[in-house]
């Protein structure tokens, strides 16, 4: 495929989901929606209500924003570390490993409003509380990735590397490592939406600023279009922040099967 | 590039297709109240959403139910229990419910935003919020809280402070922190925040019960600065009390649930012991919903305990509550109509 | 074979006795080193949750089937529903390219916001409710599928195409067996969520399970604490429990290594031994 073809191909991509898009927002902001789901102006709010509180309220908003924000990417960015360094360890002492892991996943089913209130209990009101349960919840789902992708290697490959007197620390980094690599940014890719959601769900809670502080107020006061206005935000960070890791995935994997058109 | 197009084509109808039938299965459901058959009497169910979980801060309707107050007037009442992520006026409104409680100054902006709802009664007389704080703050009035950490439960229970605050002259945006509390008291008990809100049927014993003595916690009590506004009101479906026989049914579901807070606050022990059946035991103790049974009957009945004193729609109470969200701009202008009271009149009627 | 699996089990038994000591540890140290008034609240001994698990057994087990009955509901709808996106997505890339940014879009409504949509769209508040439930697990299962789906080899698709196979023949002989573990990776992500959107959905009012129980034991304070931890141990392990049930499907159902025929004659075996 020459190159304009390819081009040409995404941006035959990018138009056919913008179209649909378009198609919502249109039927959205003519009713069609709230027609077909019998819903009321003020359960969902027009488009057009949206961006205009948007655009009054545009610097209040931002500035919350970017403190979930910062809650969310730096928690990823922890927990994440935490969590492949469990499954570095997982996979270096597999005796021991096995049932780490096992144990790691039932991380993944304490409640957010119990994990919510441990950790302002642990952490306080300010945000290391919120950093810590993005962190815990982006752990897990690190691990359980990473441990899959370090220890499911290719057919008799780490034979080879044994065969070829390959010392435990080569193996890691030349066979392990890359193996690992397509299971952690899957880890990442889920990590981001849990992440945010979850650094939103948290400000629910005990908090002074951020979305989710916001969110709790405008929806119990049935302020609908401002509720929508941080959804939107919250929204849009969470495609950035995914379309970030799928680039990434797209420069590092480019020898997977996966990214093969 | 053509096939790209025609499979396209036919997901997206695909998708509308089956979104268009789910709406169908949706909408098939009509919403007339069922009947059921108990004890050899026809009953209609009146689903009734609580705003919080089963405790006793609706000690009247549970025990209304238990003596068969609801089926003496030919209703079978469903009681739904509330929790954190619910928004029981909009429940109501929604039609999830026919009949619940919400705070007065959560229901006012579902009012003017015309929401199907309106209020038939109010349950407490008096506002039950107060701010807490250690003794050792030194906290005492109003003019105090400047510069200081303020828990709130923002969004149902935050404007009795917005106006306490600016009675004082000071700004919650600038000369003091609000902070979004849950449902604990862990961030006073642990220093994190300076005040805390609290209901003085719940949370105020739930600090003496963390081994604080009253001594040891300072209260601001709004009503002592007439800065209370009203909680626990019941609310009604408006298009569904527009159906036949509705009315009747509210009528029924009014004076029922007068009689049974009559007696809850007569004898608020006893009252305890029947909710008692209904809250997670384990969490709780039985000295606990006692002696919060007894603040909710002081609140729900200040000046008697007579049948007909209960539920009562005073103008004069809630007119300054809604004075009060339009100064906050919680609602832009008064809504039309905030309270129906000919429901609340029709059931006294019936006592005599 | 079987050697393994004593030693999963031995290895599963060291980490937790090593979590427990180090739990008891930590709350000796609060209680004790730091004389931490809220410790009770930090963290209590973990010995005094286990007694109150046994001594409160009846009420927490009832709670924990009400909720586990909901979570494998909302579980089950929500992985057919992630499956199903997620082979869509796989006819042509460029439907991958229209639909997943507005999944994304989706997953980051909060259910707070989405819950009266819902109700008002479904009229049903059980209903609701388990489409709630499975609203939040289908996310990690549609990815993981996917991922899956898209992982296999072009070589190999090709020869089916060369052979003349039809699309379904690729999918039941190539695709489908191709992405399992991918599907799985992803059913392991989910089954523990189940739980908390189950614990979740009670949020929304309930007068029963663990949510519940949850809830109330904040409400309460101090005298909940205790009730507090106990319902907590009690949501994970429930998370374990989805998570091995997810495990031992993928056991008995994966071709060639243990299917469920060798399964029942070990278990057979063994039983004939004891």
């Amino acid at each position: 495929m020459s190159k304009a073809k390819r081009l040409w191909k995404k941006t035959q991509d990018i138009i056919l989901s913008l179209v649909l898009g378009v198609v919502i927002i249109f039927a959205w902001q003519q009713g069609g929606l709230h027609y077909i789901f019998g819903l009321k102006p003020y359960q969902l709010s027009y488009p057009s209500d949206i961006i205009r509180t948007l655009n009054d309220d545009f610097s209040v908003i931002m500035s919350n924003t970017v403190w979930t924000l910062k809650e969310a990417v730096v928690g990823i960015f922890v927990g994440s570390l935490i969590g492949f360094v469990i499954a570095v360890f997982a996979a270096a002492f597999p005796k021991l490993g096995v049932g780490g892991i096992s144990i790691v996943t039932a991380v993944n089913a304490i409640p957010m409003i119990a994990m919510a209130s441990i950790m302002n209990n642990w952490f306080g009101m300010e945000m290391a509380s919120k950093v810590a349960v993005v962190a815990v919840f982006s752990m897990a789902s690190m691990t359980l990735n990473a441990y899959r992708g370090m220890t499911e290697l290719p057919p008799f490959s780490k034979d080879l590397m044994q065969i070829c007197a390959a010392r435990k620390i080569e193996t890691f980094f030349k066979l392990q490592l890359p193996n690992c690599l397509p299971y952690m940014l899957t880890a990442l890719k889920v990590s981001t939406t849990t992440g945010l959601m979850s650094a939103i769900c948290s400000e629910f809670f005990t908090s002074y600023k951020g979305i989710g502080y916001q969110l709790t107020a405008s929806i119990k006061l049935s302020q609908m279009s401002v509720a929508w206005a941080y959804i939107l935000v919250a929204t849009l960070c969470g495609v950035l922040m995914y379309a970030i890791i799928s680039i990434i995935e797209r420069v590092a994997l480019k020898w997977h099967a996966s990214q093969r058109s | 590039m053509k096939k790209v197009l025609m499979k396209t084509l036919s997901a997206l109808t695909a998708g509308i297709l089956l979104s268009a039938g789910l709406t169908s299965c949706g909408s098939s459901e009509g919403s007339s109240n069922a009947t059921v058959t108990k004890n050899g009497k026809t009953l209609t169910t009146v689903d009734f959403q609580l705003k919080w979980l089963p405790s006793v801060q609706f000690m009247g309707f549970y025990v209304a139910y238990e003596k068969g107050y609801y089926e003496d007037e030919g209703i079978d009442l469903n009681i739904i229990s509330g929790g954190s992520d619910i928004v029981s006026a909009q429940q109501v409104s929604i039609g999830a419910a026919d009949i619940g409680i919400a705070n007065l100054y959560g229901l006012l902006p579902y009012e003017e935003q015309g929401y199907p709802i309106v209020e038939i009664g109010q349950v407490f007389q008096e506002g039950s919020l107060m701010l807490c704080s250690k003794a050792s703050s030194g906290i005492k009035t109003p003019e105090d809280l400047k510069g200081k950490k303020i828990g709130a439960w923002v969004g149902t229970a935050d404007y009795p402070i917005y106006s306490l605050l600016d009675k004082y002259g000071i700004d919650k945006d600038k000369d003091c922190t609000i902070v979004s509390q849950d449902y604990t008291m862990d961030a006073l008990l642990n220093d994190e925040i300076d005040v805390a809100s609290a209901n003085i049927y719940n949370e105020y014993i739930v600090l003496q019960e963390s081994g604080l003595s009253k001594d040891d916690i300072n209260v601001i009590n709004f009503e002592d600065y007439d800065c209370g506004m009203l909680e626990d009101a019941i609310i009604a479906n408006t298009d569904w009390a527009a159906q036949d026989g509705s009315d009747k049914l509210i009528e029924g579901f009014m004076r029922a649930s007068m009689k049974g807070w009559s007696d809850a606050c007569t004898d608020p022990e006893a009252a305890a012991e029947i909710v008692w059946n209904y809250v997670d035991q384990s969490s709780t103790t039985l000295e606990h919903q006692k002696a919060s049974a007894k603040e909710v009957a002081s609140l729900a009945a200040p000046d008697g305990t007579e049948t007909e004193k209960m539920l009562r729609l005073g103008d004069d109470k809630i007119g300054s509550t809604v004075d009060a969200c339009l100064k906050f701009d919680i609602i832009k202008e008064k809504p039309a109509k905030v309270y129906d009271d000919s429901y609340w009149k029709a059931a006294v009627e019936g006592l005599k | 074979m079987k050697e393994k699996k004593t030693n999963k089990t031995i290895s599963i038994i060291v980490c937790l006795a090593l979590l427990m000591g180090l739990w008891e540890f930590i709350a000796f140290y609060l209680d004790k080193m730091l004389k931490d008034p809220m410790a009770v609240k930090k963290l209590p001994y973990l010995h005094s949750v286990i007694a109150k698990i046994f001594t409160d057994f009846d009420s927490l087990f009832s709670a924990v089937m009400f909720t586990f009955t909901k979570a494998l509901q909302g579980f089950a709808i929500g992985s057919v529903i992630g499956i199903c996106i997620a082979i869509f997505m796989s006819f042509h890339k460029s439907l991958e390219k229209m639909i997943l940014p507005y999944m994304i879009v989706l997953q980051m409504i909060p259910i707070l916001a989405l819950a009266p949509i819902v109700y008002t769209v479904v009229k049903d508040s059980g209903m609701s409710r388990t489409v709630l439930a499975a609203f939040i697990t289908f996310f990690p299962v549609a990815v993981n599928m996917y991922q899956g789906l898209r992982s296999v080899d072009n070589d190999k698709k090709d020869i089916m195409r060369i052979l003349a196979a039809r699309r379904i023949t690729v999918y039941t002989k190539l695709m489908f067996p191709f992405s399992r573990q991918y599907l799985f990776t992803g059913l392991k992500l989910a089954a523990p969520s189940a739980v908390t959107a189950a614990v979740l959905v009670e949020m929304m009012g309930s007068s029963e399970g663990i949510g519940f129980k949850i809830l109330s034991s904040l409400y309460y304070g101090a005298t909940g604490a205790i009730n507090f931890w106990a319902s907590v141990v009690m949501a994970s392990l429930m998370g374990i429990s989805t998570y091995l049930l997810v495990v031992l499907i993928e056991k008995l159902t994966t071709p060639g290594v243990i299917t469920l025929k060798t399964f029942k004659r070990r278990r057979g075996a063994e039983n004939e031994q004891s």
